[in-house]
């Protein structure tokens, strides 16, 4: 078996297609995910007893159960009472929902590592609940998770990959519908494996950049 | 500089372990473990399918049994393994399985990395849509979106013959039909036979359009292992002179008129 590159040029614009759903998907999960967490983990934590157990149910839920499952069933299974979301969309939200929930966690434990005393501190000041979050808390828990949320960041790029079993048009989907006719899955997947290797160097690397820029010096 | 070699090193461990073909297998190395493994449509009846009992059965299960049958005595020894159209020569090729027995039409891209057998079957391609559907040929389908499944003959076909259709993809045909139930696509391009078939069982749809694309099926087997192609060949031929092939096909498709398919199979094997 010899190493056809003819075959990789000429699919150049099918998985060029593939890779901006790719980026696409990876892009919008992340900021969604990461607003929805900023959000939802103060809530999370709050002393309200049903939101607490909302939240708790709701994460449980996404974090113990596989994202193709979740996949599958905004897909196959909400049509059927009456809600029927394109298959982009389905990709999308259960990406976003899956690592919201898995951020919410993050987000909780570098909320919990901000000293008493800070909010105490904030209390001294005469600032509201939701100044304290938003001046004082959030923004060190944010700088003490951003590591932890890295690694969720990377995960849901990859993850991208999941969202090819409903047939949206991305990286993974384009390399399988082309093997699948040409079966050429030398050339393909270590292409793909190539292109993934670079989003997520890239990726990390912003990232770093942030979190040396931010990081909490002590 | 020390990046690039980690990332070339890294490619390359993927390339590495990607590569790893399969060594060729004889006749006599499946006759000495006593069993031959054998690539099965798990989601296809009557052709193959795994039924309540988790116990494959179907048309070509039943050919699969025959061959186990002439070649240990014994019909019982086959070991399967569900693939689907898209995972089938990947399997084959990696030595996951001996042979694919599974509604495998020729085309010359699958040609070029795999054996086929003589033909045991022909099918083309139809659409399949909801009652009342204002598809009536695949002329219709120009702009629209249609639901196909990856690799198929008749994903192949609808490609050449309308490039602007949209197709979305799947890798089953469960998947696929309830994507076409959910309004997903205006129509299911596939075998006319499976298309008959799903029809029996679901009224609310109906077959249209001319038969396009029509392929002849065979067993397929990893290149230059032919003394096991010949064994096949030679099988294939006895079931059809002992009409097992034709008793087999009328009892996995009761209720359909199959004297089409028999004639087409008759004249298969006189060439």
């Amino acid at each position: 078996m010899h190493f056809d590159i003819q075959v990789i040029i000429k699919t150049i614009p099918y998985l060029t297609r593939g890779l901006l759903n790719t980026l696409l998907l990876a892009f919008v999960g992340i900021i969604l995910s990461s607003v929805l967490a900023l959000v939802c983990t103060p809530l999370r934590m709050s002393q309200n007893r049903f939101l607490k157990i909302v939240f708790s149910i709701y994460i449980d839920i996404f974090r113990n159960t596989p994202i193709v499952a979740q996949i599958f069933y905004l897909y196959f299974a909400l049509p059927l009472i009456g809600i029927k979301v394109s298959a982009f969309g389905c990709g999308l939200i259960a990406l976003v929902l899956h690592y919201n929930a898995y951020n919410i966690e993050v987000l909780r434990s570098g909320m919990e590592t901000v000293p008493m005393g800070l909010h105490e501190a904030g209390m001294a000041l005469g600032f509201t609940h939701i100044q304290r979050l938003r001046l004082v808390i959030l923004p060190l828990a944010l700088r003490i998770s951003l590591p932890a949320l890295v690694n969720n960041y990377v995960s849901l790029l990859k993850n991208t990959a999941l969202v090819s079993i409903i047939g949206v048009v991305e990286l993974t989907f384009v390399a399988q519908d082309v093997i699948a006719d040409k079966f050429n899955y030398l050339e393909m997947y270590a292409t793909i494996a190539v292109v993934y290797l670079v989003l997520i160097f890239g990726l990390t690397w912003f990232l770093r950049e942030v979190e040396s820029r931010y990081a909490i010096v002590t | 500089m020390r990046k690039l070699l980690v990332l070339s090193l890294m490619v390359l461990i993927t390339l590495s372990l990607i590569s790893a073909a399969a060594e060729a297998k004889t006749l006599e190395e499946i006759r000495k473990t006593g069993k031959i493994v054998i690539g099965g449509k798990g989601d296809y009846p009557p052709w193959g399918v795994i039924n309540a009992q988790g116990k494959f059965e179907g048309w070509e299960i039943d050919l699969c049994n025959k061959l186990a049958e002439y070649l240990f005595r014994d019909p019982s020894k086959v070991e399967y393994v569900a693939v689907t159209g898209g995972n089938r020569v990947p399997f084959l090729n990696s030595g996951k399985i001996d042979i694919i027995w599974a509604t495998m039409g020729y085309t010359e891209e699958r040609a070029k990395v795999i054996d086929f057998s003589i033909p045991y079957f022909s099918s083309g391609v139809q659409l399949l849509v909801k009652k009342g559907s204002p598809i009536k040929s695949i002329n219709d389908l120009k702009g629209k979106t249609v639901i196909t499944i990856k690799g198929t003959t008749g994903a192949q076909g609808l490609e050449k013959l309308v490039p602007d259709a949209n197709q979305i993809k799947f890798d089953k045909t469960s998947e696929a039909l309830q994507a076409l139930r959910d309004d997903r696509g205006v129509a299911f391009a596939q075998d006319d036979i499976l298309l008959y078939k799903l029809v029996l069982e679901y009224p609310d749809y109906t077959v249209v359009g001319e038969v396009f694309n029509p392929t002849d099926w065979g067993v397929g087997f990893r290149k230059g292992e032919n003394d096991i192609r010949e064994y096949v060949n030679e099988s294939l031929r006895r079931m059809n002179k002992e009409r097992y092939l034709h008793e087999s096909l009328k009892k996995w498709w009761k209720g359909l008129e199959l004297d089409e398919y028999l004639k087409r199979i008759d004249a298969m094997f006189k060439k």
